[in-house]
């Protein structure tokens, strides 16, 4: 297999209701359009998915795209994942691994996967060769079932896997996509749309090489990108904090700041003692085995592989204790062991669900339970407290929301539908922004959050904007942000509880973030300046593909994406009305230190703040015709009023 | 000077170089600063990961958040800032 050049983009289509496939270079143009990944999954999610599509139909397309800089050291393995989601939405997840530079060695940039098979089947590519080959075998097994059986057949150590569980198989709703293991990705609904497809696995390897344009100027810039990354040399207190011990430190802090969800959010306080229990540190100490970063990645201790060395799940395996878990499996739940803690999260992996849903899910039903709406008439005889003491009737509970069995098929819905089944004010208890789960932060003490939270098109995601505020404030003076293209006030935007300037602010992260997941980079490496100054992301692009773009003209492309995905829920007819905090925090003041609810007073001048910075109408969060014509997109404003929506000048 | 009790915890590094996650601490330190030296006195290398020796200003590499009685917590910019009796502070 050749060396390719880093510009080059092709995809793959498979058909998998024919089982016909044929290769085809994308329009060079688009590149330098939408650089690659998620934002050509923009466009191509627009142009290729009709209108109202069913998204468990033959019509919905799910792809699978790396982009000009996979397979180069400043990648990170990342790649992008699409489809139209089951909620009706755009559905884009990012994973990390090995896959995206695989695919990229095998000659292959993105995979389209059109219609439905009438029976299992994987895909495999080998650089030129591809085949759809039965995977009647591996339907109902488990993901490191999957993983054990698939290199058993392919015993090549090199080639790379995305599957799904038995909870892509059964239409869980937010059942993910897995590889590695223990890396997933695609959320919004991927996997269920996968597994409506019949396609339980791909199966990719490359031998390929992928080359650089301008050698030497792509090195000037990575080292600069190295340098704001390094532990002694970053001006970010994050990176010493994460690349040593990872993201879950997070939970000790946010427990004495008022940021910790607990018992489903009615306290945002979690006692200390608990914290400890569950912390990076006690992670370290009792259960990890080994550090496993992505491809290239310059944080080793991001994600590591861990075994719970003894006790009840003595042996259990698996991977990545990150931000979310303590949160949605500890102090969400009350639970403050971490062997159980672990133990659930590796149950999610193994049946391909997402710990956000099943988190979130969990303790909406048990707030439900609490409140005496359920009973244990309802929840197959389960006590479902808060703290859990029936560890091994949740744990079957994870299993039946996966099988979609008994009280896990109401569970397997997401907690809004859920509560829209349940009734009897459940509702209120709900974290969920369009019909998906919350994440790990929160919202009543970082106010871009929040906003983040309800804005983006994918539901709630925080690498959408991440992270929730800048890190420090006095990094860049204001004259050097102007000349970068940031306007607004950085000191302002840094105080987590003032409305004021955070709809610029998400303005700006929402752009930069979707041009680093184009690109594709990690959006947990844009610490130090990398969040605000794109230079050296713009630099390692032209370095890498050859392409003379100018800096605005590059950043242009991460609004184009946000624009595209905007106009395809658009399309499908999400509102304003559609951006909004979950009732809890609209409604509740947190119960430590004063946090206000964000009432309308808060949050409506930030969601105006955004729609203004974006060029939407502020009254139906559409882009304006004028926004879509600056941005070379006059086609999608006629696409719109093609399908019958006002699309203000 | 009276002593202060205030409760200390020490995240990721700072849990190495103290040997310890967290703890309940008395000083007559008046600052933040004089905390930071008393506790480099206990825990050698402590204040040389917080404190750039050039500008005596915290390093952009590492943070204080600091709990005053009862209120939200801070990220702590001004190391001369005052300490109270009962305060949390975070070393990250």
């Amino acid at each position: 297999m050749r060396t390719r050049a880093a510009a080059e983009q092709t995809i793959l289509r498979v058909n998998l209701s024919n089982g016909t496939m044929r290769r085809e270079p994308l329009p060079a143009e688009w590149t330098r359009q939408y650089l690659g990944a998620r934002g050509m999954h923009s466009r191509l999610l627009f142009n290729e998915i009709p209108p109202h599509a069913d998204p468990l139909g033959e019509e919905n397309i799910l792809y699978f795209g790396a982009g000009p800089l996979d397979g180069l050291p400043v990648g990170n393995g990342r790649m992008s994942v699409a489809c139209k989601s089951p909620r009706g939405t755009v559905a884009e997840g990012s994973f990390g691994g090995f896959f995206g530079p695989e695919m990229r060695r095998a000659g292959v940039d993105y995979i389209a996967l059109h219609g439905k098979a009438d029976r299992p089947v994987y895909l495999y590519i080998c650089d030129e060769h591809a085949e759809l080959r039965d995977a009647s075998h591996l339907w109902g097994l488990t993901t490191d079932q999957t993983d054990d059986a698939l290199r058993r057949e392919l015993p090549d150590a090199d080639v790379q896997l995305r599957y799904i569980g038995p909870a892509g198989e059964n239409g869980v709703h937010a059942s993910v996509i897995l590889g590695n293991r223990n890396n997933s990705g695609g959320r919004a609904g991927c996997g269920e749309v996968m597994g409506s497809k019949k396609l339980k696995a791909i199966a990719v390897r490359g031998t390929g090489g992928i080359g650089v344009a301008d050698y030497p100027a792509f090195v000037q810039a990575y080292q600069t990108y190295r340098q704001r990354l390094d532990l002694a040399t970053s001006r970010d207190a994050w990176t010493p904090v994460w690349s040593t011990y990872g993201a879950p430190v997070l939970a000790r802090l946010f427990a004495e700041q008022g940021n910790l969800m607990t018992r489903n959010a009615q306290q945002m306080h979690w006692e200390s003692d608990k914290a400890v229990r569950i912390s990076a540190e006690a992670y370290l100490d009792r259960y990890v085995t080994k550090a496993k970063a992505c491809f290239s990645c310059p944080w080793p201790a991001c994600q590591k592989l861990h075994t719970i060395p003894d006790g009840e799940y003595a042996g259990w395996q698996g991977g990545n204790y990150w931000a979310g878990q303590p949160v949605v499996f500890g102090s969400l739940l009350d639970i403050d062991d971490l062997d159980f803690v672990l133990a659930l999260s590796i149950l999610c992996n193994r049946y391909g669900l997402d710990i956000f849903h099943v988190g979130f899910t969990l303790a909406w039903a048990m707030e439900c339970y609490e409140k005496g709406i359920l009973t244990r008439a309802d929840t197959d005889g389960l006590e479902l407290t808060f703290g859990c003491r029936d560890r091994q009737g949740l744990l079957e509970l994870v299993r039946k929301i996966a099988l979609r069995q008994g009280f896990g098929a109401l569970l397997a819905l997401g907690c809004s539908r859920a509560a829209r089944q349940v009734g009897k004010g459940s509702e209120r208890f709900c974290l969920a922004v369009k019909d998906q789960e919350l994440e790990a932060i929160a919202q009543r003490s970082f106010y871009m959050v929040a906003l983040g939270v309800a804005v983006s098109e994918v539901g709630p995601d925080h690498t959408r904007w991440y992270p929730p505020y800048p890190c420090n404030p006095n990094l860049l003076p204001p004259e050097e942000l102007a000349a970068l293209g940031i306007h607004l006030d950085l000191k302002k935007a840094f105080e987590g509880r003032n409305p004021e300037e955070k709809g610029k602010l998400l303005r700006w992260f929402s752009i930069s973030r979707a041009v680093v997941e184009s690109l594709p980079g990690c959006v947990f490496l844009v610490r130090d300046t990398l969040g605000l100054d794109m230079r050296p992301w713009w630099q390692m692009f032209r370095a890498a593909t050859g392409m003379e773009v100018d800096y605005f003209e590059f950043l242009k492309a991460g609004e184009r994406v946000i624009n595209l995905e905007r106009a395809f829920n658009v399309r499908e007819g999400f509102r304003r009305a559609d951006d909004h905090p979950p009732y809890r925090m609209a409604n509740e003041d947190v119960p430590v230190f004063g946090f206000r609810r964000l009432s309308p007073d808060i949050f409506d001048p930030m969601l105006d703040e955004y729609y203004d910075a974006m060029g939407w109408s502020l009254t139906t969060s559409i882009p304006r015709a004028q926004t879509l014509q600056a941005l070379g997109l006059a086609d999608v404003a006629a696409a719109l009023q093609a399908c019958g929506v006002e699309v203000e000048a | 000077m009276s002593a202060k009790t205030l409760t200390l915890r020490y995240v990721a590094h700072f849990s190495t170089i103290s040997g310890c996650l967290e703890e309940v601490y008395t000083t007559r330190a008046a600052s933040v600063r004089q905390l930071i030296d008393a506790l480099d006195q206990r825990y050698p290398g402590f204040a040389a990961a917080l404190v750039d020796p050039a500008s005596g200003r915290l390093r952009l590499n590492a943070a204080v958040y600091l709990n005053p009685p009862a209120q939200p917590p801070l990220s702590l910019l001004d190391l001369d800032r005052p300490l109270e009796d009962g305060a949390k502070l975070t070393f990250w």
